[in-house]
């Protein structure tokens, strides 16, 4: 799950992946702007299939962040 | 590219972008502005894969944030250049009128007249301003319906709810783009419909970043978008491939039979006719329509031409390739004899393996596979796929497929034969004629029953019937089966002559299966079938036609065979043939006929 997230994350933000770790965020990633963000959060929902709530996308501040918010809802 | 989906996700589109970046690159380019209320933003991978799809680089601009009428008149940060192709533009109603979307109750009727106009004068501003600016193409997005307007049931009753309102919005709009000339609308409600409301809408995006719709919706509105601009391009697909067996009919005829398939007025038939008239649809908007089974040709020909819920006619198929071989080689010669390239086709079958191999060895096909336990889905999956959609319908398009035929004839001829004869020679045609054996009852009767074309008059029997005929030795009931080079055919032939006075018989019945014509196989029974009444010691045998709608081509059978015209009656005609005559003869490309008697009478 966690290669997963990561993956999405480089496919979606165009970089590499192994350039993404667990403290990657909007400000290590250039990339990562609000739209990109956005793109991120909706690919995920559609990788897992699952629904972020407000509160989770508000929490949304790294990888590690996401990989715990994505496991959370038992991915 | 299925009912309404790309198939991949989106995070692999975007991969996909990426790792292709250098050829899209190099692609035409086409420049896209969009001018919104909304964000859309997560749409542009699914136009740029779309695009790249058919050989064009989709750049899209977008315009400010709710900064559509500034834009569009020419402001400073305005996207539209000379360069721009098409200006899509997104108002939502909601950010447009929060008004009349969100506290339409306390409006009075005279504050609803004001906020139409308002509206109105906005929508007509932002049009022309864009004129001003450009003659690109404009794809402009309705407004959507409300699911609950806030009047509720009370709504629909009046000619002044809210949805009125909107409904009045959009027609306004339509009005000004068919003015337009180089405009064209996006139904929005359509896009939604087809999702669903919960698919379609995402209000937690709406409201954290202004973004109403849902990933999937996005990409139902960027594969609408880009119909129109495949179309415009001139990338849709003019020609549709089909299978047979368990497509166009349930079951496998060669071995249901035709009674057996599954067409007609109970499921699951009912299914396969409303995929034939979607079928029927496309030939009419001028696509053309292609067979590529594996299958005995004859059995495909006589489902065609005998089912009686058959939609499709086989004049209307363009070009069939109905053998073994593969799939992917039969897709190419339809390819070349119709000359239509390999990127102007859709493959639709039933089977995996067959879907997988046109994929793997014609990249450029498109392929649609028809699950076999969602028979009910087929017609959907077709009209889904809007591979064939255009901008433009003519007479000309409803004459297409006879265009192509005659095209496919001519190579045909090229290629083949330097004659007839040749041709019919090369097909080493075997007839068996012989008295009616009783294990083949129910096949006599049916072809009574089915034949149509080639029946001189045309005389239903029962089963019953025909045994009973089998018991009496005064009736002389003959059958013909027939093989060539690629398989046995069966038994296609029957004759039934009775006697009519002490000398003289009559062919009571004469049919041929369609599917045997055109080889000179007729003459070979009627030959047949006199000489053995004549070994019987009749001496005279008559004939008759009683013309049906469809067995015009018998008229004249008879007297080319050497009769005589006896007498004429209400347009029915009775010929004969006396013992002295002239026997009609056996055709000489005919490989072998052996005769009632057991003799081959081709060899003599």
């Amino acid at each position: 799950m966690k290669e997963r997230v990561r993956e999405v994350a480089g496919k979606v933000f165009g970089v590499d992946t192994k350039s993404l770790d667990l403290e990657s965020s909007p400000d290590s990633v250039e990339q990562w702007d609000s739209l990109n963000h956005m793109k991120l959060l909706l690919a995920l929902e559609e990788e897992f299939n699952i629904q972020f709530t407000d509160q989770e996308i508000a929490d949304m501040m790294s990888i590690g962040n996401i990989i715990e918010i994505v496991s959370a809802k038992g991915c | 590219m299925v009912n309404g989906s790309i198939g991949i996700t989106y995070a692999e589109i975007q991969h996909q972008l990426k790792v292709q970046s250098q050829k899209i690159d190099k692609f035409a380019k086409i420049q896209v502005v969009i001018l919104r209320n909304v964000t859309v933003e997560p749409m542009e991978p699914y136009l740029r894969y779309l695009g790249a799809d058919i050989g064009y680089n989709i750049i899209l601009s977008f315009g400010q944030y709710d900064n559509v009428v500034q834009e569009s008149m020419g402001g400073e940060t305005v996207p539209i250049t000379g360069e721009t192709d098409y200006v899509m533009v997104f108002l939502s109603m909601e950010t447009l009128s929060a008004r009349l979307v969100r506290r339409f109750v306390e409006m009075k009727m005279e504050d609803i007249e004001k906020e139409i106009d308002g509206i109105q004068s906005q929508l007509s501003t932002i049009l022309f301003g864009i004129r001003k600016q450009t003659d690109a193409v404009i794809l402009w997005h309705s407004f959507e319906s409300l699911p609950y307007p806030s009047l509720g049931i009370l709504d629909n009753q009046r000619a002044d709810g809210q949805n009125a309102c909107i409904l009045r919005l959009n027609n306004f709009m339509k009005g000004l783009l068919s003015n337009d000339g180089n405009a064209n609308w996006v139904d929005l409600n359509i896009c939604r419909a087809r999702l669903g409301e919960d698919r379609y809408y995402d209000r937690r995006m709406w409201y954290i970043g202004k973004c109403p719709y849902t990933l999937e919706a996005m990409e139902t509105i960027a594969l609408e978008n880009f119909k129109i601009i495949r179309a415009l391009k001139g990338k849709n697909r003019k020609c549709l491939v089909l299978d047979c067996d368990n497509t166009l009919w349930g079951g496998v005829v060669a071995e249901d039979g035709l009674s057996g398939i599954k067409l007609g007025t109970t499921y699951p038939g009912t299914a396969f006719v409303d995929f034939q008239n979607e079928i029927v649809n496309l030939i009419q908007r001028g696509v053309i329509i292609c067979l590529c089974s594996k299958n005995n040709e004859e059995d495909v020909w006589e489902a065609f031409e005998e089912h009686p819920e058959m939609v499709l006619k086989r004049e209307q198929i363009a070009c069939a390739q109905i053998n073994w071989d593969d799939k992917a080689t039969n897709l190419q010669r339809i390819s070349e004899q119709l000359n239509i390239s390999l990127d102007g086709m859709v493959f639709m079958d039933d089977s995996e393996f067959e879907i997988e191999l046109v994929s793997k060895m014609l990249a450029d096909v498109k392929t649609i596979l028809l699950p076999k336990d969602r028979v009910y889905d087929y017609t959907m999956l077709l009209s889904s796929c809007g591979y064939f959609d255009s901008l433009s319908f003519s007479e000309e398009d409803k004459i297409r497929t006879d265009m192509y035929k005659t095209e496919r004839k001519r190579q045909e001829v090229k290629s083949h034969y330097a004659d007839l004869t040749d041709y019919l020679k090369s097909l080493e045609i075997k007839v068996e004629i012989r008295y009616a054996q009783p294990e083949y009852i129910a096949r006599l009767a049916q072809l009574t029953q089915r034949t149509n074309q080639f029946n001189l008059t045309t005389i239903r029997y029962t089963e019953d019937d025909i045994a009973g005929m089998l018991e009496k030795t005064s009736v002389m009931v003959i059958q013909l089966k027939l093989k060539d080079r690629f398989g046995d055919m069966g038994l296609v032939g029957l004759a039934i002559l009775m006697p009519c006075s002490n000398d003289t018989i009559g062919i009571n019945t004469l049919l041929l299966s369609c599917r045997v014509l055109g080889r000179g196989v007729e003459k070979a029974f009627l030959h047949c079938c006199i000489e053995e009444a004549y070994a019987k010691g009749w001496k005279v045998v008559e004939g008759r036609f009683v013309p049906s709608r469809k067995n015009g081509q018998t008229k004249e059978f008879y007297r080319k065979g050497g009769f005589r015209t006896k007498r004429e009656t209400n347009g029915e005609t009775v010929f004969e043939h006396c013992r002295k005559d002239k026997l009609p003869g056996i055709p000489e490309h005919l490989l072998r006929v052996v005769s009632v008697s057991g003799k081959d009478l081709a060899a003599i």
